[in-house]
Parts: C-alpha cells; structure tokens; sequence
C-alpha cells in the first residue's frame, strides 16, 4: 500500500493496527517525514474550518472600486451662505480685528428691545454687520446685535463666533457676555462662551476683557479664560479653536489627550478615554480638512495604534 | 505614503479582499453588507494613502478599519449578531485580532491551494473535507475505488503542504 494511501486511512481513522505500525516506521525514518505529516495533519484539521469560508467576487469588486476612485475627486467644500443685512455698507474694514468668543448667555430666546436676534442652527453663519465688521457664528449659537447698530456698537452673544471688526476708533465695538464684557480696540478674535465660562481669543490687533472686577488687554495669539470671577490666561493656546470656522484641524506633535479634547469640541461628540493611559501622551500630527468624524478617528487610530468603541455618540478609546 | 501605485495597491487588493469579506461576514452575517463594507474601507485607504504612516502592518490597519466599519454597521441597522452582546456591546474586545486576522489569512492560502489542485485531486478532496463524505461514499459517487479516493487525497495533502510551505518562504522574502 502506498504511503498516500495510508496517510487517507490514518487521518480518516481507517487504519488498522498494521497500517498503523507500517505508518509509525515511515514517521521514524527521518525528521523530514515527521514534519511533513505533522503539516498534513495541520491541513487536514484546518479543512474543516473551511465549509463557512466563502468566496467572493473579487473582479466585480475591483471594477467596482476602481470607478469610485477614478472618480473620486475631492468632494466640492460646502459654501456657507453670508447674510448681507439690510443696511447700508460701511466701507472696507481697515485694520480688521478678529476674535473668537464662545459664551452662553442665559437671557431669554425672545428678543430683547432694541436688539434685533440673528440665530444659527445646523450650520456656521456668516453675517455682515452694517458697519462692516464681519461675524462667523458658529453652529447653535444666538447673536443680539443693537438696531442703531451704526451709532451703538453693542453685540450680545450666546455661543460661539469669530468677529473681524471694522476699525472705527470713535465708536468702540462691545460684545457682552454673561461673564465678561469684550472691548474691541480694533481686530479680530474668537469668542466662546461656555456654561459658566467664556474664552477669548485673539488673532489680531487688541482687545479689552473686562470681567467682574478684573481687566485685560489681549493682543495677537492671546488667550484668556473667563470664569465670571477672574481672568486666567491659557499659554500656547492651540491653534484649533478657530477649526470651527474654517473646518481644519492641525495637530503637531500634539499630545493624544489634547487631539481628543479638539476633536470632542469640534465633532461635538463625548470622546474619552476609559481610563489613565500613556497613550493619552502619543504625539499626533497631521491635518485635517473638511473631514468627518469617522475618518479622522480612523487615521488616530493608525497612527497611534489606539482602539475605540462607540456607541451613538459616545466613544471611548480603549 | 502607503502605496507608491495603483499596482502595488491593486496588489494589496488582491491578496486580502476576500479574506477581509470573510472576516466583515463573520460580524454582520450578511454577504451583501460584508462586501459594502470591504469596499469601503479599500476606497478610503487609496484616497488617504498620501496622508497615512502606518504605525503598524497593512494587515492590521485593514482588519482594524474592517472590523470597525462592520460594527457600526451592525448598530446602524441593529442587526443581531453574536459579535455583540444584547446591549449592542462588543463581546470580548480583548479579542486578539493579529491572531484572528492570521487564521482569515490562512484559510484564504488553504483555499486557493485546493483550487490549484489537479481536478480530480481537488474534487474528491472537496468532497471529503467541505461536504463531509466517507471514501466509500466518494468512491460510489464518482466511480472509482476506495483505493484510488485514498490515494488522491493522500496525494492532495502531499501538494497541498508543499504549496503552502512555499508560500510561507514567498512570504518571508517580501
């Protein structure tokens, strides 16, 4: 009987004691025979697992995927609408201030008398003010501005929003907070009010913070956080707070826990970790435009080999 | 950079599609979906390829992408699945999945070896191993002796270890 055979019958369990034996003797004879039945047997188990292993239509697959990314163009960058306001426009912005402020206001969604309301929900609005000055306002946010707005340059803001002030020295441009009156000299800068806080930043020119009995005057790349009771000033304050206005995010050798806490912000999504890790200190760097939530995460986890579960909005890294 | 070009991507595409179908089919138990899934992830690393440092393997990125994507797609259309557990959480996490990504890998080399068998070889092999019959069984349906079925599928085993040895040493020289 042929070795071919008797290895069917042993693996089969056919064998009888004399094949058996035969078998045993061939196994003996040399490590390469050993080995080589040692493999076979691998194989012959391994088979079985084989009856749910399926068999996909790669060729249609590959067509298929190669017209999508023959196609594949960068996806067109959603315009924003600007609101130009019925007003009369006030010429050029000479030396524009821009500032970010993120503050929630706890007045009443009715509008208040002498100002007029301007409301934003599901997406970043640009608005012109009639003296020139521009405003982004980020998603969910309110603005009150005052209807002499010409003579009375007074804004109330609940949320978050990027201002570029057209310079008019004569009439100072306020934005009020719950927690902090903002003072513009002439610039722009970044507002965002928070429950009980209000941050400010500043991207150019000078701005005076004034909150409870405490005052500050901030110029470019300054940022200060308002608690209602005093100033704090944040150092190196990363550049993505403005990542809400024009959809970018910039890591560089930016520590995991600090990408997290922008891309929470930014995303709006509870992202966190389950728990103290040195992953929270992996340097990150990269930058993201006009990206969704899911590829960016996707492109984290790749470079810092992290893991998540989600779960509607929460995701939390392993 | 990932992939210099489409070749080389065409490539990548080749050896783990059908095993990363397999792996997505295990998740959400649709063959449909499974593919949607693969495709998916094999377009978003083409049009990230300029953006991506691998910090591991290809083959980790792939699987991990995979298996990401199928389970929120298992959330998305609450499909039952036991790879999650009634409260929609993933069962065991801790799940190794370099080893689970091999053992695709290996199935995927022990397939396309029987394919490569000599038609005879491969059909009574097929028949043994995938629908389960006996050599006798084999032997009355394509008629021929017990002895020839035995030794065909001695002789498939003999090839089938020599072309999955001679993968592994391709490998090791990639």
């Amino acid at each position: 009987m042929s070795i071919n055979n008797l290895i069917a019958r042993f693996f089969a369990n056919k064998a009888t004691k004399e094949e058996w034996d035969t078998l045993e003797s061939w196994k003996l004879e040399s490590k390469e025979n050993l080995n080589e039945l040692k493999e076979m047997q691998s194989i012959w188990e391994r088979a079985l697992d084989l009856d749910d292993y399926k068999e996909f239509d790669k060729n249609s697959a590959w067509a298929s995927i190669n017209d999508t990314i023959e196609e594949s163009i960068i996806p067109p960058i959603k315009k924003r609408k600007t609101l130009v306001l019925n007003f009369k426009w006030v010429a050029g912005i000479a030396a524009a201030i821009s500032l970010v402020i993120f503050s929630v206001i706890s007045y009443p969604t009715t509008e208040i008398e002498g100002y007029t309301q301007f409301v934003s929900t599901d997406e970043v609005e640009d608005l012109n003010l009639p003296d020139g000055s521009l405003i982004s306002l980020n998603k969910n946010s309110k603005m009150d501005y005052a209807v002499n707005f010409t003579e009375n340059r007074n804004v109330i803001l609940d949320g978050e929003a990027y201002f570029e002030v057209a310079r008019d020295e004569e009439k100072p441009f306020n934005i009020i907070t719950d927690c902090a009156n903002i003072t513009v000299l002439g610039t722009s800068f970044n507002v965002e009010e928070g429950k009980d806080f209000v941050n400010v930043f500043v991207t150019s020119g000078s701005v005076k913070v004034v909150s409870g009995s405490e005052e500050v005057i901030l110029s470019k790349n300054d940022m200060v956080k308002c608690d209602c009771n005093k100033i704090e000033k944040i150092n190196n304050p990363s550049r993505n707070y403005l990542s809400w206005k024009n959809d970018k995010l910039i890591f560089q050798e930016t520590p995991l826990h600090k990408v997290v806490s922008d891309l929470a912000h930014h995303y709006n999504v509870n992202l966190t970790f389950s728990g103290a890790s040195t992953d929270m200190n992996k340097p990150v760097t990269d930058v993201f435009e006009n990206e969704d939530f899911e590829s960016v995460m996707e492109t984290i986890v790749l470079i810092t080999g992290i893991q998540y579960i989600s779960e509607g909005n929460n995701y939390v890294i392993q | 950079m990932i992939f210099e070009t489409k070749e080389e991507y065409k490539k990548v595409f080749d050896e783990f599609y059908n095993p990363l179908c397999n792996f997505a089919y295990k998740i959400v138990k649709r063959e449909d979906l499974a593919e949607d899934i693969v495709q998916e992830v094999f377009v978003k690393i083409w049009q990230k390829k300029d953006k991506i440092t691998l910090s591991s393997t290809i083959k980790n990125y792939l699987f991990q992408s995979t298996r990401n994507k199928a389970i929120e797609v298992l959330r998305k259309n609450k499909l039952e699945s036991t790879y999650l557990d009634e409260k929609g959480k993933i069962e065991d996490v801790q799940d190794d999945m370099e080893e689970e990504a091999n053992n695709f890998l290996l199935k995927e080399k022990l397939r396309r070896s029987i394919r490569q068998l000599p038609p005879k070889c491969q059909e009574i092999f097929v028949l043994s191993k995938m629908n389960g019959l006996t050599y006798i069984e084999i032997a009355e349906e394509l008629n021929l002796s017990v002895k020839t079925v035995e030794n065909q599928i001695g002789r498939g085993l003999k090839l089938l270890r020599e072309m999955l040895k001679k993968m592994r040493s391709d490998d090791e020289y990639k």
